[in-house]
Parts: structure tokens; C-alpha cells; sequence
């Protein structure tokens, strides 16, 4: 239930990123900060398959390169769980720079996966533009992510990695 | 042995076949680059309603909102255009007034020019409210050089003469007033009468012999005897005439040339009466 309660308000926050944000200067990327969160506290094979899903939906409604953002998703939400025991997202500072960061690793995945398969990208403004957006998806991580907790408290959850459960360390 | 290490390693196989299929998506999407499939379409399709509704939203609110403030602007910018608006009216009007102002001017410089009078030029500051005393004001006295019985005109006729003059106005009678009559003369008979005021807005014109040769719209002009208008000035114009009254007269009402409800500036002549009656 969770995990179909997660799948909907990543795909509603992707909807209404594209449907709304693109008025604002910048393109915050909601996907990034909702498997960066599913990484670090959720299981990590529901997790992997949800931000396939993302990365999937995210190929089909940009027109990009289908797979790239599959791909991209899923090596961050990997990346999310396995750096889970040594950093996590416990603060609002936390969350905003490993936000950050993640936005660059996925930009970075995205250019190389265009430049293996010889579609045009220019480096420079490649760059520039992931640093705004990676910038600005930061800034909104917090209020997500905090969106995120409450939807979980809503569904009375209780965070379950592997067999067991644990307190959300969020 | 194969089953067994992937359940063992269930993250990393489920990691490695997801991106698997990823390339494998990326490969089909680059030989048939923008074509998607049935499910995709689907999928799009059914994020679009979604995308649709939030999109529609969020105009009509930024619609609204910007609706909102742009009302605001526009309510100042309308203030703003409404006062700027006013003070152009003025300015036009103040122009306007000039231009009037400078074309009675011209006038009056062209009667005082081609006349030969010696003659000054002065505002008309006040009218006199009582129907009984047709008085006018003007903004010029004693210390001007006017004097009383100085006779003063318009570059269309007669306006009465200087009744009294104070160092800085003067008053005025009209020659509409009961108490004036000038000796007067028909410009195309040279029949002689005398002009008197009455209490309408006509000069009567009196004294008129029974045979004179008098007709409706006859130009009635100053004869210059009297001493106080030159001769030939214009009075009028006859509009009535009635030639059955009893007597040896027959008697004509004349229209004032010069409408003393307009008056603005007038001339008032300033050679002294001694030497009148050019």
C-alpha cells in the first residue's frame, strides 16, 4: 500500500513538476529527492523496482532517451541503499546536499549514456543547467521529503528494510 | 547454482537486471528513435489527463492572480491617466483662450490701427447685475489717463462711455442703458435720429422724421456730433421699425453691433471730446 501510496505522489510531483515548474526559471526534479528517500529508507528491492517505474514514467512524458532516466534511477536509488549505513538524510541540511549531489550523479549518468549512444549534448550548458536544477531540486527537498513523512504517517507506517522494521531515521 | 546466488544477492541481481533492461530500452528507443509503444502511449495518455487538469489549474490561478494585480496596476495607471488626462484639458483650454484672446486682440489693434484713435486698451473686470443700471468694469483708471465721458468701443461698434473712473477701473455705461443717447446717423440715408438705451436689450432709436428713409437692417453709426463718439462708429443694426405712431417721428429699435454679454477687452477712445467730431 505504501509503496503504491509512494509510486503516486512521485508520479503526481513529477506531473505537476511538468506541468507547473516549467514557468519558473529553474526545473527542480522531484523524482531525484523520492529515490534518493526510497534508497535510504525503504527496501531496497521494492525500492529499485519503484524508481525504475520513475525513471520509466520520467522517459515516456520528457520524449528523452528511453531508458536513460530507467537507468540513471535505478543506479542512484542502489547508490541511496548502499551509502544508507554511512550517510543519512537526517536533517534538512543533509537532505538538501545529498539531493544536490545525487541531481549530478544522475546528470552525469545521462550525459554519458547520451555521448555511448551519439546523441547530441553540449557539456557546458549541459552542466550549467544541472547545476540550477540540482540547486533548486534541493531547495524544494526538504518540503518533499517532509510531504513524504507525513504521507507515511498518515498510513500509520513503520519503515521496513529487509525482514524487519525499523524507526525512519529521517 | 545460478538460483542460488541470485538469492543470495537478490539487491544487486534485481540492480543489474533492472539496468539491463534499461539498455535494452535505450537500444530499441535509438533504432526506432520517437516511436512509442502501445503501453507507452497508454501510460502517456493517462499521466496527460493528470497533466491536463493540474496544467488548466494552474493557469486559471495564474490567470486569476495575474488578472488580480494587473486590475490594480491598471485602476493607478487609470488615476494617473484620468489627472494627466485633466491637466491636458486645461492646458488645451488655456490655449484655446488665447488663441480667442489673441485674435480680439488682433482685432482691436486692427480697429484702433486703421481708426487713427488714440486709444487704450482695457479688460473687462465686472458687469453690473442690475438690469435697471447697465454698467460694465474695466481694469483701467485715472492713472491710465481715462477720463469721465471718454468714449468706449469694440472693433464692432459703440459700448457706452466712461460714466467714472477711479486711479485703476472705470465704470462704464453702456449704450444700451436708459441714461444714454448718442446722435446718430442711418449709413445709407444719412437720416439723423438719437440713440437712447431703454430696458430690453435694443437701443431705441428716437427723433427719426416720418419721412426719413428708415428699412429694417439698415446700419445705424455715430454722427459724430455730441462731442463724445467719433462719427461712424457702428451702433447697429435697425430690426424693428414702426412708422404709424402718431407725431411728426416714426420710431425703429436697433440691435446693438457690439454683444455686451461677451465683452472681454475694449478701446476706450482717448482723444479728448474737445477734439471729437472728425
Amino acid at each position: 500500500m505504501l509503496h503504491f501510496s509512494l509510486l503516486t505522489l512521485a508520479a503526481l510531483a513529477l506531473i505537476l513538476g511538468q506541468s507547473s515548474l516549467y514557468a519558473l526559471p529553474l526545473s527542480p526534479n522531484p523524482a531525484i529527492i523520492i529515490v534518493t528517500y526510497i534508497g535510504q529508507f525503504y527496501s531496497p528491492i521494492p525500492g529499485l523496482a519503484i524508481s525504475f517505474i520513475l525513471g520509466y514514467f520520467l522517459d515516456i512524458s520528457t520524449g528523452t532517451l528511453m531508458g536513460s532516466n530507467s537507468f540513471s534511477m535505478v543506479s542512484l536509488c542502489y547508490l541511496s541503499y548502499m551509502i544508507s549505513k554511512r550517510v543519512v538524510m537526517q536533517n534538512l541540511f543533509a537532505q538538501a546536499v545529498l539531493t544536490f549531489f545525487f541531481f549530478m550523479i544522475h546528470s552525469g549518468i545521462v550525459y554519458l549514456l547520451f555521448k555511448f549512444f551519439n546523441l547530441n549534448v553540449f557539456g557546458y550548458e549541459f552542466l550549467v543547467t544541472s547545476l540550477q536544477n540540482a540547486g533548486a531540486t534541493a531547495l524544494i527537498s526538504p518540503v518533499l521529503i517532509s510531504g513524504i513523512k507525513k504521507m507515511e504517517r498518515l498510513l500509520r507506517f513503520e519503515n521496513a528494510r529487509g525482514a524487519g522494521s525499523k524507526d525512519i531515521q529521517v | 547454482m545460478l538460483f542460488r546466488f541470485a538469492k543470495k544477492n537478490k539487491v544487486s541481481v534485481t540492480f543489474m537486471s533492472l539496468l539491463i533492461v534499461s539498455i535494452l530500452l535505450m537500444s530499441v528507443d535509438i533504432k526506432k528513435r520517437g516511436k512509442l509503444s502501445v503501453f507507452d502511449e497508454l501510460l502517456l495518455d493517462a499521466s496527460s489527463v493528470v497533466q491536463n487538469g493540474i496544467t488548466s489549474s494552474y493557469h486559471t490561478g495564474r490567470n486569476l492572480w495575474f488578472g488580480y494585480v494587473y486590475l490594480i496596476g491598471l485602476k493607478e495607471e487609470n488615476e494617473r491617466l484620468k489627472n494627466e488626462a485633466s491637466e491636458l484639458r486645461e492646458r488645451i483650454n488655456a490655449l484655446r483662450e488665447t488663441v480667442h484672446e489673441n485674435q480680439r486682440l488682433k482685432s482691436l489693434l486692427s480697429f484702433k490701427e486703421s481708426s487713427g484713435y488714440n486709444t487704450e486698451t482695457a479688460r473687462v473686470i465686472g458687469i453690473s447685475p442690475l438690469t435697471s443700471f447697465k454698467t460694465i468694469m474695466i481694469g483701467k483708471g485715472s492713472v491710465d489717463g481715462i477720463k469721465r465721458g471718454m468714449a468706449v468701443v469694440t472693433n464692432d461698434g459703440v459700448v457706452g462711455r466712461v460714466f467714472s473712473a477711479s486711479p485703476n477701473t472705470s465704470k462704464v455705461l453702456l449704450i444700451s442703458d436708459r441714461n444714454s443717447d448718442v446722435d446718430a446717423v442711418i449709413q445709407r440715408s444719412r437720416d439723423r435720429g438719437i440713440a437712447e438705451g431703454g430696458d430690453s436689450e435694443f437701443i431705441q432709436l428716437k427723433y427719426l422724421p416720418k419721412n426719413a428713409d428708415a428699412a429694417v437692417g439698415d446700419l445705424v453709426v455715430t454722427s459724430g456730433i455730441g462731442g463724445v463718439f467719433k462719427k461712424g462708429i457702428i451702433l447697429g443694426t435697425i430690426e424693428r421699425l414702426d412708422k404709424k405712431t402718431g407725431g411728426i417721428f416714426q420710431y425703429a429699435e436697433i440691435k446693438p453691433a457690439v454683444n455686451f454679454s461677451k465683452l472681454e477687452e475694449v478701446l476706450i477712445i482717448t482723444d479728448s471730446p474737445e477734439e471729437n467730431g472728425r
